[in-house]
């Protein structure tokens, strides 16, 4: 545990556990099958947690991103696709609560905190790659109505989303910078399935491509035309950086508790001797890794708070270092920690399927880390940013 | 607020970091410069360019989204700095 529990997240606790256990459970399977994972979203659709984020006044749990840190962690430690799927759902739901209009809120909010409607995130591109900021195909249309036409290569939960939120260039006219965020039901589009997801890892996540087209009212424009890069800054980018973190670091702190429990039990492999300095040195190691970067998720996360409860923007370059710096550990060090304890329990232990513990699933998944909105990229905006930032003002 | 007269080389700076601002166009004040092509890697090399060019320093509080929001703002960032370092810098003529 790291720090005071957030409120939601504290009367969640004692529910928390079955979730954990129930995304446990089907975890193996979903990974085998690359099987979106249906059964494990049904109870925390019932449970609320699809309206984490949506104000009570709309009948969610009004949570903030401190819960979503700490709930993300516990649930992937059940099933890391799972938990991402769901984390990435309340990215969304961020951006509709803080940009959407009244009327757009009003219409969609009850439906996500009931549960009905699971929104995925439609940013890739096939003509552009993973620009966050920028988009190719424009919104057309007239009259108060919207035309879009759109081909993503990489869209989690593409095929089982109720909603989606969508990035287009804003007109023909506009230049690639002028991105509008549109919302989207499913029952406005004709979606076409481009490609599967047979992934290394993740394989749950079903991020396959589609070709969405679709008219709708010119209201389901979120925020200003041609103004994402805002939402980005301030919600979309801070959402999806945290929760990503506290996914990949809950994983790896899950992994790190199950090599302890196999060290504490008669199961262990005869290699793994407990009194051996090796062992000591690398279980200690791990635990670092897992402290410092944990550590950071929380600050960072009580930075964007902080800024938020005060009106600040987060577009200061000290706030998008930490950020982007956030994802980066995250990512290499939640990698590191699992790659550590495969070597650590050895063969049979860390690199079979069939082994009682996970680690070949998690070191799996966890390759995707840094993948996942490329870490290189983020390292050479940084690279960038902190040149602007002469007080090196740190976390 | 009336147009803010630059120096030929402050524009032919601002010129070499905005891939899309054609070289038939003139540099309009109020374009916002994200829509020349800025992005947040280019800005960074226009403000090491201009700091070099002008011999001043912009202070960390001058570094926020709306100082490098279009041609005008930008100018206003850099006499501002100039002036926190003490550096006069002629304008509109050329300098």
């Amino acid at each position: 545990m790291n720090g005071t529990e957030p409120p939601v997240a504290a009367r969640l606790r004692d529910d928390l556990p079955e979730l954990v256990r129930h995304l446990a459970q089907h975890a193996a399977d979903v990974d085998t099958e690359a099987a979106f994972p249906l059964e494990s979203l049904a109870p925390l659709r019932a449970s609320g947690l699809f309206g984490l984020l949506v104000p009570a006044g709309y009948g969610g749990l009004g949570g903030d991103l401190a819960d979503l840190r700490a709930l993300a962690g516990d649930l992937a430690g059940g099933c890391l696709s799972t938990a991402l799927i769901w984390a990435m759902h309340c990215q969304q739901v961020d951006s509709l609560v803080r940009y959407a209009s009244d009327g757009l809120k009003a219409e969609l909010l009850p439906r996500v905190a009931a549960g009905e409607l699971y929104l995925a995130s439609v940013t890739t591109e096939r003509a552009r790659g993973a620009d966050l900021l920028t988009a190719e195909a424009a919104l057309t249309g007239s009259a108060g109505t919207i035309r879009l036409e759109r081909d993503a290569p990489i869209v989690t939960g593409g095929e089982f989303a109720e909603g989606f939120l969508i990035t287009m260039r804003d007109s023909e006219e506009a230049g690639a910078n002028r991105v509008s965020l549109v919302y989207a039901d499913r029952s406005q589009l004709k979606i076409e399935v481009s490609s599967r997801w047979d992934a290394l890892g993740m394989r749950g996540t079903c991020s396959g491509g589609l070709k969405i087209t679709g008219d709708l009212p010119e209201h389901q424009i979120i925020g200003e035309r041609g103004q994402y890069r805002t939402i980005a800054v301030e919600s979309m980018i801070p959402a999806a950086h945290i929760s990503w973190a506290a996914c990949w670091l809950g994983a790896a702190r899950n992994a790190f508790a199950q090599v302890i429990g196999l060290i504490r039990s008669p199961r262990r492999p005869r290699s793994l001797d407990p009194d051996s300095p090796l062992t000591a040195v690398r279980l200690a190691r791990v635990r670092a890794d897992l402290e410092l970067a944990t550590c950071y998720l929380s600050q960072v996360t009580r930075e964007v708070l902080d800024l938020r409860s005060r009106g600040i923007s987060l577009s200061a370059p000290e706030a998008q270092i930490h950020l982007n710096t956030l994802k980066i550990v995250a990512a290499e060090k939640s990698f590191a920690v699992v790659n550590d304890l495969v070597e650590l329990v050895g063969l049979s232990m860390g690199y079979l399927r069939s082994s009682s513990i996970p680690l070949e699933r998690n070191l799996r998944d966890l390759r995707s880390a840094s993948l996942n909105f490329a870490n290189d990229r983020l390292l050479v905006t940084n690279g960038a940013l902190v040149l602007m930032d002469r007080a090196v003002r740190l976390a | 607020m009336a147009a803010t007269p630059w120096p030929d080389a402050f524009a032919d700076t601002v010129r070499a970091h905005v891939p899309l601002l054609r070289a038939d166009s003139s540099l309009d004040p109020d374009t916002a410069l994200a829509d020349y092509g800025l992005n947040s890697l280019k800005m960074v090399s226009l403000l090491i360019a201009l700091e070099d060019q002008f011999l001043i320093t912009v202070p960390d509080e001058l570094l926020i989204d709306s100082s490098f929001s279009n041609t005008r703002s930008l100018w206003s960032t850099i006499q501002q700095a100039a002036a926190m370092s003490g550096v006069t810098i002629a304008d509109g003529t050329g300098a």
